[in-house]
């Protein structure tokens, strides 16, 4: 039912086509209720096989109609001609819908199950064709994997495969996936692959700069650069030491240290034990096969968690694409893709005044691609916040004042901070459950952050003293407030009265200051 | 390269509530013999489109009940699976749909639970992967399935959940998406059959929320539509399968709400209601359910609520006290 135009008819048209219906219609019911007849009486014989050709070559997707073939085939010990024909038919109902889940799967089920002398490579000619036809047909795409297997073709032809592709067309979007696969499958995720692929990628990008494909593939080459280190930060808050994570530990990664004690996860990124052993002052991550990957003293706070960790090979050719991007850009300053990319790799590199220069390109960003404005408002507000832990030291204060913070990012750490100033940002549309990292903060200014609710509101254990000036804050949602046991002082504006009103009705313990 | 998109200058944009009342209600009835027996091969995933759309637009209203329950029935195999219409085979597919139905009818306490309940978990294989049927195909779609269908009836501990998850977890691409098996490209619908089995197993944790986040609402087109894949036409389904996908995952604010309202009025049909894939083309129930289901995520005129990863009703996943995980705005 896909791109089936309208169109539009007259009387006599109509009941013309009404004649051609019920025609077909008794084709149809004839043909079906002949299969399925045969069926019944467990006829699995070639007429019976016969049968069904007509119907299928009309509509390939009548599943059940492709089992009762399997079932004859599965009878007849079929000759080499029979399977032959079947295929055939399998290729006729592609023709009629290239996107057939059911003739797909029926082609590789003969071959599979039925024809003991399999030609594999001649099928694989066969999607190569295809694709040359259709080159985003993914079920032909994903056919050709299951085939490329079977015949045991090297990675390498396969890659020379999807690089003539490329070449005929650097949209093809199908193709750089299945590189991406390819890639991953041989295990060759070394530097020289990086390097060689960023500059196929850069040449296909530049050819057309308005073509997504290109540039979605080098952002996952840019986006597997990721910061090599995993801790933050580890301490003690009352009688559990929390381990503060950059990013979720693989499965077979282990945590060792103080004693070896068994750490729970609070969260993917947040680990922790009970005290007992406080001669080791240390932690360490290792790996399956023991090595350290990771380690960090007590107390201690690694401010350059979010720097990157590569060669100078690797450097010098990233470094080359950022020119090469800025030509681009002064050449064509409106090319969402390439200001996202050179963003991108601006805030992955960090190189000199590089937050100046993604904030500046951000806010062009959400000018020229006005569908994504609420996307690239989050993606400002991780860079200010990471920007925000790697340039500050202050173990008990965070200052996020005024940055036009639209998504709480990197919360989990400030899980040891006391005093946190969210004030003067537009957190209206955020979900304030992300605030329930903050478990050592006393003080929180939420003040003039269009808030108009506190739904969420985490029942924060350490949470003193609370600012909420400036927002239309709707009193009902006010009760999650009662959540935080040692609440003691909540800071509203002369505006607010009604909300006054409502905390003072719901709990008594808290003093109420008018500013 | 022009990028591939529609245009709907000059195109009505006004709701048609009572049009497409009437084109939900005409199925099944005489003057549609031709469409009903053609499409039998998928009937009653069929109807689960047609009625859901029409509780939603009708206040939960569904004509004939009775007669659908007793379709139903007429469709049940003693293996315990469900098949499009009486005399095709049973299928994962049509199982779900029929399950579907009965929810939406209430009535799902008179389906032969544990039946049902074996067939799906005998489809299970052992790297966690779901077969269609007895036939052996594999994919993340039949995933989907088996766990709405599961945890629908109330059975999710049926099944090795664990392993189910690690196969979807297989199929994860490069760009955060997810194919119909491993090494499949990312496909707006089999991504929103993921995500959405991940969903209802509570295990969100698999995905990386930003970045299949941001390469979903990469979808969304000019003409405010969105497509499956990157440099596709728009289509008024994946206005559901993305758009549903990124509300799961707390991400909806990441596209332009109001365009992709725009584009799926666009794509009614003025003269006998309904929706088509997009502007100018036949209506369908298929495209009708997730043009109107897209529109009850942007809490649209008075469309009852849907839910996000069954595509049912609200009051019925309610109901049935499922809760399935969803993420919430960064």
């Amino acid at each position: 039912m896909h791109n089936r135009q309208k169109v539009h008819t007259t009387e006599a048209q109509k009941a013309a086509a009404e004649r051609e219906k019920e025609k077909k219609l008794q084709f149809y019911r004839q043909s079906i209720n002949d299969v399925f007849n045969r069926r019944t009486r467990n006829e699995y014989d070639v007429l019976a096989l016969k049968s069904s050709e007509g119907l299928l070559r009309a509509n390939p997707d009548i599943v059940t109609l492709w089992n009762y073939r399997k079932d004859i085939l599965l009878h007849l010990n079929p000759s080499k001609e029979i399977i032959n024909d079947e295929l055939y038919l399998t290729e006729k109902c592609l023709q009629v819908n290239p996107k057939s889940y059911s003739a797909w799967y029926h082609r590789n089920w003969v071959l599979d199950n039925i024809d003991s002398s399999a030609d594999w490579n001649k099928e694989l000619s066969l999607c190569t064709k295809y694709l040359k036809m259709d080159e985003r047909n993914f079920h032909c795409w994903d056919y050709r994997q299951i085939v490329a297997s079977k015949c045991q073709e090297p990675h390498e032809n396969e890659l020379q495969f999807t690089m003539e592709m490329i070449e005929s067309n650097f949209s093809n979007y199908s193709a750089w996936h299945y590189r991406s696969k390819l890639f991953s499958a041989a295990g060759k995720d070394e530097e020289s692959t990086k390097i060689s692929e960023l500059s196929l990628v850069e040449s296909a990008a530049f050819t057309d700069p308005s073509d997504q494909s290109a540039w979605i593939y080098q952002r996952w080459l840019i986006g597997k650069l990721e910061p090599s280190k995993y801790i933050y930060k580890v301490s003690q808050i009352k009688n559990k030491i929390y381990l503060v994570l950059n990013k979720s530990l693989p499965n077979n990664y282990k945590i060792k240290g103080l004693g070896n004690n068994n750490w729970e996860q609070l969260d993917p990124k947040i680990w922790y034990t009970n005290v007992n052993n406080l001669d080791i002052n240390s932690v360490e991550i290792i790996d399956e096969t023991n090595q350290v990957i990771d380690g960090i003293l007590m107390d201690n706070i690694r401010q350059d968690i979010f720097q990157l960790n590569i060669s100078e090979q690797l450097r010098l050719v990233l470094n080359a694409q950022v020119d090469s991007l800025r030509q681009l850009l002064s050449m064509e300053p409106e090319s969402k893709w390439a200001l996202l990319t050179y963003v991108l790799l601006l805030h992955t590199l960090k190189l000199n005044n590089y937050i100046e220069n993604c904030l500046k390109n951000i806010k062009l960003l959400k000018v020229i691609d006005t569908l994504r404005k609420n996307y690239y408002n989050d993606l400002e507000s991780r860079y200010q916040i990471e920007y925000w832990i790697a340039n500050n030291n202050n173990t008990d204060t965070v200052h996020l004042k005024g940055l036009g913070l639209t998504a709480f990012y990197h919360m989990h750490m400030f899980l040891f901070h006391k005093n946190i100033d969210l004030s003067d940002n537009n957190l209206s549309n955020s979900n304030l459950s992300h605030l329930k990292y903050l478990l050592m903060c006393k003080n929180l200014s939420l003040k003039n952050c269009q808030l108009i609710n506190l739904n969420n509101f985490p029942a924060l254990p350490s949470l003193e003293v609370l600012d909420l000036r400036e927002n239309q804050i709707q009193e009902t949602s006010c009760k999650e407030l009662t959540k935080c046991e040692s609440l003691k002082t909540i800071i509203l504006d002369n505006n607010q009265i009604i909300l006054q009103k409502t905390l003072h009705s719901i709990t008594q313990f808290i003093n109420i200051e008018i500013v | 390269m022009l990028q591939k998109d529609v245009k709907l200058d000059n195109i009505c944009k006004t709701w048609l509530l009572e049009k497409h009342i009437d084109f939900l209600k005409s199925f099944g009835k005489e003057r549609n013999q031709y469409e009903s027996n053609m499409m039998e091969f998928l009937r009653m995933s069929g109807m689960y489109w047609g009625l859901t759309a029409l509780h939603l637009i009708n206040n939960g209203q569904i004509p004939k009940e009775e007669e659908i329950f007793e379709y139903i029935k007429s469709c049940e195999h003693n293996n315990g699976g469900y098949s499009p219409a009486p005399g095709h085979d049973p299928h994962l597919l049509y199982t779900l749909s029929a399950v579907q139905i009965a929810c939406l009818l209430n009535r799902e306490s008179e389906l032969p639970i544990e039946k049902i309940v074996q067939y799906v978990s005998s489809l299970q294989l052992k790297d966690g992967s779901f077969t269609g049927d007895k036939w052996g195909e594999i994919d993340t779609r039949y995933s989907f399935c088996a766990l709405a269908c599961l945890s629908l009836l109330g059975k999710l501990n049926e099944i090795d959940l664990a392993k189910s998850v690690e196969f979807i977890k297989s199929c994860q691409n490069f760009d955060g998406g997810f194919g119909s098996r491993p090494g499949a490209e990312s496909h707006g619908g089999l991504i929103y059959c993921c995500v959405g089995a991940l969903s209802i197993a509570g295990r969100l944790d698999i995905v990386d929320a930003d970045t299949l986040g941001w390469w979903l609402a990469e979808r969304q087109l000019p003409s405010g539509g969105l497509n499956g894949r990157p440099e596709k036409l728009p289509d008024v389904c994946y206005s559901w399968w993305v758009f549903s996908t990124l509300n799961i995952l707390g991400r909806d604010h990441w596209i332009d709400k109001e365009q992709l309202k725009n584009f799926i009025l666009a794509s009614q049909d003025n003269e006998g209601g309904g929706f088509s894939d997009r502007p100018g083309d036949e209506p369908d129930p298929f495209h009708t359910l997730f043009g109107i289901a897209a529109l009850s995520l942007m809490s649209y005129d008075k469309i009852l609520p849907i839910d996000p990863t069954y595509c049912l009703p609200k009051t019925v996943i309610n109901r049935l006290g499922l809760k399935p995980q969803t993420l919430s705005r960064p």
